[in-house]
């Protein structure tokens, strides 16, 4: 918690990142809980204002149909962000789950290793799929609707999970405590749960923070394709995009891909920037640099330089902090 | 340590057979795609068709797996990708589009890496300072536009102010002179054609510039990472005593060894970069496989085209397994360290 503290204060646009962060946060409970406090109109009551310009009254502007945009926004707030933390959610706990066991029982020859390739092979197969394209395949032999649009995502982010913590399962099973702990008796499951699984937690949850935003990217991608949820039945950014940039409609009211537009950058702008500041502390080589500075002044030397020319394999050289870059933004 | 001619030609090798099961893999994926995925893929791929087309993909589908993925692998290398519901052929459609979508994920690449590395060398030089902040907020920028919102953007606001064109290859299409590799820009210079050398330059930097700055976090990200990990290295150090100007130290024997690392953005990127011409084509009307995609999968209110839609799928995975290889190669070739047998 200290050094969460001291992260933040060390990099201004790490700290930006997680006010914003809070802020989304709590403008999402508020939405669910009493909306009214932030919007006086519903998300799917017509005003009767038709396709004004944003005042005042309606800080977004309104559509053809009357709706306050602002509002509209507001309330797939909620919607936007659970299906994010639910699709990164499932994706960490399944790969991370799958990179485990793959990390830890890799001897060749035995059935832990057997299953270690096998996990592997196909991550390789999925990751060879730009995942935006992929999830968009899925999508369209699923059909629309919130759960194939869940689906769909999840089937393409879960191997991003299992290089990730297999990577950092690698490093440290070899660590003398893993060892000590294996000599003192404890058994295989209670090793991996209990030691090798508390110190790998650190960098999938802060893969996980970036991760939202490449979801939500992601899945506004989808709705903007038409192949997202049903707008105006279920308001989602991307579906927002996708109806108001129609020929004619975009030119004659450009204000009304400006709202959702906005949100999704700024939601995505603040995931990354907490997430990305994050990142650094945990890079050993960005980690010199921030300890020169005074934050995370008790980091111990760098290590990196341990990676490049690993096992002949050039690909997997920087292996957690490229993976973590393998999410790139749709 | 094998470093010679001969070894490389091992180590190449040694990457072309890693493919293989690779892109069985992909072929089994799509398979599974267009054979089990789809509750009743008849119905699904010739919705209007007469019963005796039915009655024969009925047959075709009752056969056993093993069989049937034979029969689709076959079919699959001798160019017979199946066919729109219209009737239109997978493989010519693709064929055509390719080209296009190569000019404009290599001019995008070229921009990543012409504005986005200098931007990485800046970010490390002044690491945690103002200049590291701004550029941090430029990239997550990037990082955080959705592809279409940047293209929306830059193809109904930007164009018009810049005076850009925003649709297609060339202003007057078909241009007036043959197209031998339908890249737009590198016909233009065969026909020596200047005017149209510009008309094609014109018509590319937006789209390009939209994908580069959408993808640009990762090449900066990892050159600023790279050169933090050279620059206390003493042979900068060393560099700086002699007297060499800071441009000297940084761009010639700091960034030299830092690029290293940064070769592996070509294959991180590939995937990102590809996927952004589903929408970046579409918005700005240029004839690709992304745009094609877009047809395919049913954007915009189409009918899917379910072939097509497979189809390129699998050409987008074997575009990124072949920047892989290419960056994986490259690195091989750069580095010292790694060993080539």
């Amino acid at each position: 918690m200290r050094t969460f503290l001291r992260v933040l204060r060390a990099n201004p646009l790490t700290l930006a990142g997680f006010v914003l962060v809070v802020l989304i946060g709590l403008t999402a409970l508020l939405i669910t809980v009493a909306p009214h406090v932030l919007t006086p109109y519903g998300s799917d009551v017509p005003t009767n204002a038709y396709a004004q310009p944003p005042s005042f009254r309606h800080p977004f502007g309104t559509d053809a149909g009357g709706l306050d945009i602002f509002a509209v926004v507001l309330y797939a707030l909620p919607f936007d962000l659970a299906i994010a933390f639910a699709i990164a959610g499932v994706a960490m706990f399944a790969g991370g789950a799958l990179g485990l066991v793959a990390g830890f029982w890799d001897r060749p020859g035995t059935v832990g290793g057997a299953c270690s390739v096998a996990i592997l092979r196909i991550t390789d197969i999925f990751l060879s799929f730009p995942s935006l394209i992929l999830a968009l395949a899925i999508a369209v032999s699923l059909g629309r609707g919130v759960w194939q649009l869940i689906v769909a995502v999840l089937l393409t982010w879960w191997p991003y999970y299992v290089r990730l913590v297999r990577g950092e399962t690698l490093a440290v099973k070899h660590l003398p405590y893993v060892t000590a702990a294996r000599a003192a008796g404890v058994t295989e499951g209670r090793i991996v749960l209990r030691h090798v699984l508390r110190n790998v937690l650190e960098p999938v949850v802060v893969y996980f923070t970036l991760d939202i935003g490449t979801v939500l990217v992601t899945l506004s991608t989808i709705g903007f394709v038409g192949l997202g949820v049903n707008y105006p039945i279920t308001p989602e950014w991307g579906s927002m995009m996708a109806t108001y940039q129609q020929a004619g409609l975009i030119t004659a009211n450009p204000w009304t891909v400006f709202g959702p537009g906005v949100a999704i950058f700024v939601t995505v702008l603040a995931f990354s920037l907490l997430g990305d500041g994050l990142r650094d502390v945990l890079d050993p080589r960005s980690r010199r640099v921030l300890a020169g500075t005074g934050a995370g002044a008790t980091s111990s030397s760098p290590t990196a330089s341990a990676a490049p020319g690993d096992e002949g394999s050039p690909a997997a050289v920087p292996a957690p902090s490229l993976t973590a870059e393998g999410g790139a933004p749709a | 340590m094998g470093r010679s001619p001969s070894d490389l030609a091992i180590f190449v090798g040694k990457r072309l057979l890693q493919l293989v099961p690779v892109l069985l893999g992909i072929t089994i994926l799509t398979f599974v795609f267009t054979h089990l995925s789809v509750v009743n893929p008849c119905n699904q791929w010739f919705p209007h068709a007469d019963p005796t087309t039915l009655a024969n993909c009925q047959r075709q589908f009752s056969r056993p797996l093993p069989e049937q993925y034979v029969t689709y692998l076959s079919n699959l290398l001798h160019g017979d990708w199946g066919a729109s519901v219209g009737g239109v052929a997978v493989y010519p459609a693709i064929a055509d589009g390719l080209p296009a979508t190569l000019e404009l994920v290599l001019a995008s690449l070229f921009l990543m890496i012409v504005i986005g590395i200098p931007l990485g060398v800046i970010a490390a030089q002044s690491a945690g300072r103002w200049a590291d902040h701004l550029v941090r907020v430029f990239y997550l920028s990037g990082w955080a536009t959705p592809t279409y919102l940047g293209a929306v953007i830059a193809a109904i606001f930007v164009a018009p102010y810049l005076g850009l064109p925003s649709h297609g290859e060339f202003t007057n299409n078909p241009p007036p002179f043959p197209q031998y590799t339908h890249l737009s820009v590198l016909d233009a210079l065969l026909a020596l054609n200047g005017p149209y050398v510009l008309d094609a330059l014109a018509h590319l930097v937006l789209p390009a510039a939209t994908l580069a700055f959408i993808n640009m976090g990762i090449a900066t990200r990892m050159t600023r990472a790279s050169m933090l990990e050279v620059l206390p290295l003493d042979y900068v150090k060393s560099a700086r005593m002699k007297g060499l100007s800071e441009f000297w130290v940084l761009y010639k024997h700091a960034l030299r060894n830092a690029l290293i690392t940064t070769t592996t953005v070509l294959g991180v990127t590939a995937g990102g970069l590809l996927a952004g011409t589903v929408v970046v084509e579409e918005v700005f009307g240029w004839p690709g496989i992304g745009a094609y995609a877009y047809t395919a999968i049913g954007g915009g209110g189409n009918a899917p085209n379910f072939d097509g839609a497979v189809a390129v799928v699998a050409v987008f995975a074997v575009g990124v397994v072949v920047a892989n290889l290419i960056a994986d190669i490259l690195y091989g070739v750069l580095d010292p360290r790694v060993d080539w047998r």
